[in-house]
């Protein structure tokens, strides 16, 4: 049972004396991501962190991984608030971006799931620093959406040239 | 590129993240907004390159069973989809059909991890025409479904469909197959102005030195001189009768399918020797195509178009109409007998026989003998004559040969005989073999006429039966006591 962003309906598996996700690499390294989760959730906030943390691994089940990503954000961003929030407390939500790395990793390719942790640290420095110069979180979204409406385009013009197909 | 819903869904997901961020005014949502955008971006980038990499390492070729086929037949298409490596993702084939032909537009899928497939699809053309099938349309989507595009691999392949042409013709004299094919045409005129060496005759005063066949002086000890002929173009002209007594016979071998059969091949002989041609169709209402004789060869295929797509034409006139058939010697025969008579009925009725030309007018007023007219005295140019039509108006096609004849023309007339043609499988064969003889004496009257010749086009099979049986006959008889 493979975790690269495969549906709730094929990864649900009733049966619980046989547990085929456990024999692939994607679910082991999934697997590792929820245990450190869940960890640095319990470190920072307790009780409620570990809670948090069992939530995402049950929503890990259901949901694609890119899908967990984001309510695991959301989840930290409830559990901790914005005013508190130390170099500490980003560790879950950068141990969350595993499953970023799992998505992007296949069994011949290690460097995209690479590249996409890059990407994503190279993203969220750029918004930091306006957020940080700017003090304004209206300004770093706008950036944000900047860079990724140009960022599609700029990749879809390369598609066309390359592949010589249509450009829809 | 396309991307799907999917991709959208996630999209709209970071946009809820953005949003929150600024709701609960918390940094942490644009964080996680960051990795979805970037994810995005790293997947296309992927779906980019993996596109490009199968367009080089994918080949497909497709290929008919048979570049030419006729209507209402079927050809194979085959597609051969073969991988360098194996596919990353499953790809869809989904083949493009040109209009006018008739098959089932399904796609077939070459899954992930495949290194070829072959596939067949059954084309049908209710169309005759030149066709091309272009490659069939390769969609690829990622392994997320976030992305799709197509790719461009394969090429065209063309399939020639042609209407259906009857298969077994005869055309000859009196059943026998004409068995001579056509060459280099013949003047029939001698002298030292040509290439081909015509005959050797002895020498008389006049003649020059150099004419002299010294091997043949050698061999009769007299002197004898060599002439060669003379070679021309010839210019052909082709009467085409369409109407509707030529859609006699079955489906894909009435008169007219076999008549048309005979004017391509003089069609193909033209433009084989650059002859002049020109083709004159008609119908029930008169001329249905005008190309005045040219070696154009773009006329020509025009020329061959315009024979393919001939139909029979309808008849609106009633038929009682047209089944008294007159011969021109009937109304010279009532004048005077007219002429003799005192009585007041002879004077009544002597105006209408006082017109002489009345039956010539009429005559003149038929379309295929009208077309022929036209046609021989624009020109003062000999012309071959080639007049394709059915034994229906014997008499007006009399009148038509002779008209062809103007200028020291010559003229080939191929004839369907109605008999040969008529549904059923030809009953009453006796009945059948007398009215091939009545035929047959007709066109032998029409090629004792000079510079005539004429031959009989039709099913060679069906004509058998019909010879078979009048030999048949003629044994009966003459063991008869």
């Amino acid at each position: 049972m493979s975790s690269s962003g495969e549906t709730s309906a094929t990864r649900f598996q009733p049966d619980l004396t046989r547990i085929p996700w456990t024999d692939e690499w994607h679910a082991r390294a999934d697997l590792v991501v929820l245990v450190i989760v869940t960890g640095l959730l319990g470190l920072i906030a307790g009780l409620g962190g570990v809670i948090v943390g069992l939530c995402i691994a049950a929503l890990w089940l259901v949901l694609p991984n890119i899908a967990v990503f984001v309510v695991g954000q959301l989840l930290v961003a409830a559990l901790v608030p914005a005013g508190s929030m130390s170099p500490l407390r980003w560790l879950p939500v950068v141990a969350l971006g595993g499953f970023l790395f799992t998505t992007t990793v296949s069994e011949t390719r290690l460097r995209d799931g690479i590249l996409t942790v890059l990407a994503w640290a190279s993203l969220v420095a750029v918004v930091g620093g306006v957020y940080v110069r700017t003090d304004s979180l209206w300004l770093a979204s706008g950036v944000l959406v900047v860079i990724g409406v140009a960022g599609f385009i700029s990749l879809s013009l390369l598609s066309a040239t390359r592949t010589e197909g249509t450009l829809r | 590129m396309n991307v799907t819903s999917r991709f959208a869904v996630f999209v709209a997901l970071a946009g809820f993240a953005v949003c929150w961020s600024l709701i609960i005014e918390h940094a942490l949502p644009i964080v996680c907004a960051c990795g979805l955008v970037a994810w995005l971006l790293v997947q296309q980038y992927r779906f980019s390159s993996m596109a490009a990499s199968m367009q080089s390492h994918l080949a497909l070729s497709q290929s008919v069973s048979r570049s030419r086929a006729g209507t209402d037949e079927t050809t194979i298409v085959t597609y051969d989809v073969t991988a360098d490596d194996p596919l990353p993702v499953s790809c869809t084939f989904r083949p493009k059909y040109p209009a006018g032909s008739d098959a089932p537009a399904t796609s077939f899928e070459l899954s992930r991890g495949a290194t070829g497939c072959t596939e067949t699809r059954e084309i049908r053309w209710p169309v005759a025409g030149a066709f091309t099938i272009d490659p069939p349309t390769v969609s690829v989507t990622d392994t997320l479904g976030l992305f799709e595009t197509t790719l461009n691999i394969g090429d065209s392949v063309s399939v020639v469909v042609e209407p259906r042409t009857p298969r077994n013709i005869h055309v000859g004299e009196g059943g026998d197959p004409v068995t001579a094919g056509l060459g280099e045409h013949e003047t029939e005129q001698t002298g030292r102005g040509g290439l081909e060496p015509e005959e050797v005759r002895q020498y008389v005063p006049g003649d020059t030195i150099r004419s002299i066949d010294w091997k043949a002086t050698a061999r009769l000890n007299e002197p004898h001189v060599r002439e060669f002929e003379t070679e021309t173009d010839r210019r052909t002209v082709l009467f085409v009768d369409h109407r509707s007594s030529l859609r006699t016979g079955r489906d894909g071998e009435t008169k007219l399918d076999f008549l048309r059969q005979v004017g391509l091949a003089f069609v193909e002989h033209a433009r084989d020797h650059a002859d002049p041609l020109g083709c004159y169709t008609v119908g029930t209402d008169g001329l249905t195509g005008s190309f005045p004789p040219s070696a154009d060869p773009t006329q020509q295929v025009t020329i061959r178009h315009h024979l393919q797509s001939l139909e029979p034409t309808v008849d609106q006139t009633p038929s009682t109409a047209r089944s008294h058939q007159s011969t021109p010697g009937r109304p010279s025969q009532l004048r005077q007998r007219l002429q003799a008579d005192e009585s007041a009925f002879s004077a009544q009725l002597a105006p209408y026989f006082d017109r002489p030309n009345t039956y010539v007018s009429r005559i003149l007023d038929q379309p295929l003998v009208g077309a022929v007219r036209a046609a021989t005295t624009q020109s003062n140019e000999t012309l071959w004559s080639v007049i394709l039509t059915d034994d229906t108006n014997r008499t007006k096609l009399r009148e038509t040969v002779k008209l062809a004849r103007h200028n020291q023309g010559r003229v080939l007339v191929f004839l369907a005989p109605t008999v040969i043609y008529e549904p059923g499988e030809l009953r009453d064969l006796d009945e059948a073999y007398d009215r091939y003889m009545a035929f047959e004496q007709f066109r032998r009257s029409l090629a004792g006429m000079d510079r005539v010749t004429a031959f009989e086009v039709g099913p060679a099979d069906r004509l058998s039966a019909v010879l078979a049986r009048g030999t048949t006959q003629h044994r009966t008889t003459q063991e008869k006591p």
